[in-house]
């Protein structure tokens, strides 16, 4: 896609690339509007749910609600992606080859493992709060993470390697400036499927008490306020469409 | 018989066939032969009606298949392609089976059947019969495509480039098989290749297209001695074309009485595989099988 | 890809150190208060030393390459954690007040995923075919049944917690099977026909795949949240199982849609020809060949269905369709967390298990067909 682009502002036709992007901005205005606007529509929530009290869900700004979200995901999956880009190097080593059915044997099977489930019996361990949803994102965030990296490291043609060796590097050196550059564009999608399926897992995170913007909802739906319920949705539907708009390939 | 009349195909503004008329005699191989693009595989699904044409028509046995159901006209059409097609999911034996299934034959007729076919193209039933296509090789799916073809004993058989992607020796071999199996069960072939080696070894008739044109339409010496313009004399091979016209004449035709040494080459030997034997053994004469020898003299003549 | 064993090995040892160490049960005075750890030695029970030792067998098995014996000593490792949890429980419960709840600690859970996990990977290192894989794992199984119907596990909290939610447990089965089915059906019903008619008009793929893929990436307790409006303005309820199953269904349309899509995509042109050419009508073509050549993608993408509703249905009880997710959160609520054991385990086991069996049958088509 970059490279579409780059060709297209090099024709001088830079403007098209911003109106790719208009929905993308439009959107994610919209998205900034609707957190910051959310404490304000008391009379609206009141009117369309008389006898909530309070009409508008308070015990935290839905702002610091999106950043308690976008910082869960973000340090889960920084950390899957720490651990499963290592993975992904050992099992492509000539000496780690016999790691690489394990490896794929324990991201892939923790794939099955339902999100509430995974989380709940965490909370024994780890108490309740953010650390349980870091953890499970961070478990669900390796298989992505650790299957594209390896898929892109073992692209990276052998004669490339060779040629790499043969002009001295290091084992190390031919890692750092020839196979980590190549298999970037793979190892990449991979981090773009975790934070996308992180967004929507983290939500889960708000039953053992995680503050994200499905707090509102769980609080709705064990209290009965319709009114919170809503008040969650809008915004986590706006940052689905927000996804789409920002990580959506072109598909073959 | 198959007759083609006028027949015409255009995909948008481009003409793929033009015009082709053509007949295709009853138990001989005829040979569509021409560069890649030239339309050969657009008439041969024309023939079975997978491909309807623009215009003009088919005849078949004197009736024009526009009238017949394309289904019922494709289960009396033996059809070979490129890349055999064989169904992944089902054994040997079953692929072989389809038409006759279609058919509704019964089970004994059909399983009887399938033992026969699989001897036919030489392969042992009982080691085939049960593999799947991923375990053949190219030419065993070769093979099978060809008996699955013949199943329900078609007339008529369509064959589209079917040695195309094999190696030298299983192509010789399989081209061998399959003009034994043609002679001897009196089939109607029309055989699309764009090998001219091909051609001449297995064409009764040779028809050569160009651009979607029939530009020659004959037996394969007389496009090889009379070609009509430059193009099919340059397809014939320009310069090899006096080589090439050895293969095409027969040994024996030239045999004289009289004795050589060294083996007896086989009594259907080419005059090509004549001199072939007389420049590796250095003489100027060699005997035949049956009587008779060829001399180098005879040869130029 | 030629595979020596090291990592399984290596994982032995640390598990054979780790039952050392950790702490294999969990003690709590009552239900509702937190538990302290217990480690395997000071529960005192019996079957304690073999637990490291059959570990330490299995590295060494590994070692010399006997992965198969490795193989079978793992399989009565996991028999032999469950009877030293049930016996090591029984001992702490022996001189303790009644109200003390013995509970499996992290110990035990890392252990008993380390022996499965060997138990796998030693079935691929003796290149097991898939029927062995199945009997392994009914046998496995049967010796749990066996353990558990002994009664020597009835001290572990967990199974008394079953005991005093014995029919809401059954309940809750049937619930979550009902939801999962019910989910399958509609995804098959509407999801099925989409897919076709993303392969057959090029011009609905876009529209299709974008909603689908939009659906897909709204968060599942947003999408319960959204839908409870609309329904129970429709007369429909917000809460209960209809709003489940159809949140459900429109989660399961991208993989059955994609999964149809991408299998008939995938076939070969060739056979096709072949069919049709050998007099096959259109619909004896779409059946008989390019619907069985597109069924190992389909398989794969219902395996995804299977396991994603699974998963998502233990959400769903937040909008009251009960179903496992019931135990989860009434749990939760209480910070009674073998209760919340009571639903995540059974929901975990039946992912799993929806997810083996279907990679199998997927497996099994693809070989069939390749
Ligand atoms: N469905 C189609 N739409 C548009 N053009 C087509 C279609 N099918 C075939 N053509 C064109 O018609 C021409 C003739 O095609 P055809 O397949 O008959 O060639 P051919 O002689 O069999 O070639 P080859 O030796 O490569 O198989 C080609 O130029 C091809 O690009
Ligand atoms: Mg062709």
């Amino acid at each position: 896609m970059s490279g579409v682009v780059a060709s297209t502002e090099r024709a001088g036709i830079a403007k098209s690339a911003v109106l790719r992007r208009l929905p993308l901005l439009l959107v994610g205005a919209a998205f900034l509007g609707v957190l910051l606007a959310m404490p304000h529509t008391g009379p609206l929530f009141a009117w369309a749910f008389p006898g909530t009290i309070p009409p508008v869900y308070d015990r935290g700004s839905f702002v610091a609600l999106a950043a308690s979200h976008l910082a869960i995901v973000g340090i889960a999956v920084g950390a899957a992606t720490f651990c499963g880009g290592a993975a992904a190097i050992v099992v492509t080593r000539s000496w780690g080859a016999s790691a690489a059915p394990p490896v794929q044997l324990i991201t892939s099977v923790g794939q099955s493992f339902p999100p509430a489930a995974v989380l709940a019996v965490l909370v024994p361990m780890v108490g309740f709060g953010a650390v349980p949803t870091v953890l499970a994102l961070f478990a669900y965030g390796l298989l992505p993470i650790t299957e594209n990296m390896e898929a892109g490291l073992r692209a990276v043609p052998a004669p490339v390697k060779e040629a790499a060796a043969a002009m001295g590097f290091s084992a190390w050196r031919t890692l750092l400036l020839v196979e980590l550059p190549l298999a970037w564009p793979q190892a990449f999608s991979g981090i773009l499927t975790a934070i996308v399926v992180s967004l929507g897992t983290a939500t889960i995170g708000s039953t053992v008490g995680a503050l994200t913007l499905g707090t509102p909802i769980i609080d709705g739906l064990v209290t009965n306020k319709p009114g919170f319920v809503l008040q969650g949705a809008l915004p986590l539907a706006m940052l689905a469409v927000l996804k789409e708009l920002a990580f959506a390939r072109p598909r073959r | 018989m198959i007759e083609l009349r006028h027949l015409v195909k255009t995909y948008g503004d481009v003409a793929v066939v033009r015009d082709v008329s053509l007949s295709a005699p009853e138990a001989a191989v005829t040979v569509l032969l021409g560069p890649p693009g030239s339309g050969k595989s657009t008439i041969l699904r024309m023939i079975n009606r997978l491909i309807p044409a623009d215009s003009g028509s088919v005849w078949i046995d004197d009736e024009d298949t526009a009238a017949i159901h394309p289904e019922a006209l494709r289960r009396r059409i033996g059809y070979v392609i490129q890349g055999v097609g064989l169904f992944p999911h089902w054994n040997v034996a079953r692929n072989i089976a389809t038409v006759p299934a279609l058919l509704g034959w019964p089970r004994k007729r059909i399983a009887a059947r399938v033992e026969q076919l699989l001897d036919m193209v030489n392969l042992p039933p009982d080691r085939f019969a049960e593999k799947r296509p991923s375990e053949l090789s190219g030419g065993q799916a070769q093979r099978v495509g060809i008996a699955r073809a013949l199943a329900a004993d078609p007339s008529l058989l369509l064959m589209d480039e079917p040695f195309s992607a094999l190696d030298p020796v299983t192509r010789r071999d399989l081209q061998q098989a399959f003009r034994r199996i043609q002679r001897d069960t009196g089939k109607t072939v029309v055989f699309v290749t764009h090998d001219l080696e091909e051609a001449l070894l297995l064409g009764d008739q040779v028809a050569l297209l160009r651009d979607g044109k029939l530009i020659q339409h004959g037996p394969p010496l007389q496009l090889l001695e009379h070609p009509a313009d430059d193009f099919v004399a340059d397809y014939f091979g320009g310069a090899a074309a006096g080589l090439r016209r050895l293969t095409l004449l027969s040994a024996a035709s030239r045999a004289v009485p009289g004795e050589a040494g060294g083996a007896r080459l086989p009594a259907q030997a080419s005059l090509h595989d004549a001199l072939e034997a007389m420049l590796s053994r250095g003489t100027e004469s060699v005997a035949l099988e049956g009587g008779g020898v060829v001399t180098l003299k005879a040869l130029l003549a | 890809m030629k595979s020596s064993g090291w990592p399984e090995a290596a994982a032995s040892l640390a598990g054979a150190l780790l039952a050392g160490f950790a702490g294999f049960l969990a003690v709590a005075p009552n239900r509702l208060s937190p538990a302290s750890p217990v480690g395997l030695f000071a529960t005192g029970t019996g079957f304690a030393p073999f637990i490291p030792l059959g570990l330490l067998l299995v590295a060494g098995c590994l070692a010399w390459r006997r992965p198969r014996t490795a193989g079978a000593v793992c399989v009565v490792l996991i028999w032999l954690l469950l009877l030293a949890a049930g016996d090591g429980a029984d001992m702490l419960l022996r001189h303790a007040p009644k109200p003390t709840r013995v509970s499996f600690g992290g110990g035990f859970w890392l252990l008993l995923a380390l022996c499965a996990l060997l138990v796998a990977e030693t079935q691929r290192l003796a290149g097991a075919g898939p029927r062995l894989r199945v009997a392994t794992a009914v046998l496995v199984l049967a010796g749990l049944a066996a353990i558990a119907a002994t009664h020597r596990l009835a001290g572990l909290s967990l199974l008394r917690e079953y005991a005093t939610h014995r029919a809401a447990f059954h309940a809750a089965v049937g619930r979550h099977l009902l939801l999962v089915i019910l989910t399958l059906a509609g995804a098959l019903l509407l999801g099925l026909p989409l897919g076709l008619a993303a392969w057959r008009y090029a011009k609905l793929r876009a529209p299709i795949f974008g909603v689908l893929n939009v659906v897909q990436t709204v968060p599942s307790v947003a999408l319960f949240g959204l839908l409870m409006a609309p329904l129970s303005a429709a007369g429909l309820g917000g809460i209960g199982v209809v709003p489940a199953v159809i949140a459900l269904v429109l989660y399961a349309l991208l993989p059955t849609v994609r999964g149809l899509f991408a299998g008939l995509r995938s076939v070969d042109a060739a056979p096709l020809e072949a069919a049709a050419g050998m007099g096959m009508s259109a619909s004896q073509v779409f059946l008989n060949v390019h619907l069985p050549l597109a069924a190992p993608a389909l398989f794969a993408g219902l395996r995804v269905v299977l396991v994603q509703t699974i998963g998502l249905a233990v959400v769903a009880a937040l909008i009251g369709a009960g179903g496992f997710g019931e135990f989860v959160f009434q749990g939760l609520g209480q910070y009674a967390l073998d209760l919340v054991l009571l639903g995540a385990l059974p929901a975990t086991c039946l992912a799993l298990a929806a997810d083996a069996l279907l990679m199998l049958a997927a497996d099994t088509i693809r070989a069939r067909v390749a």
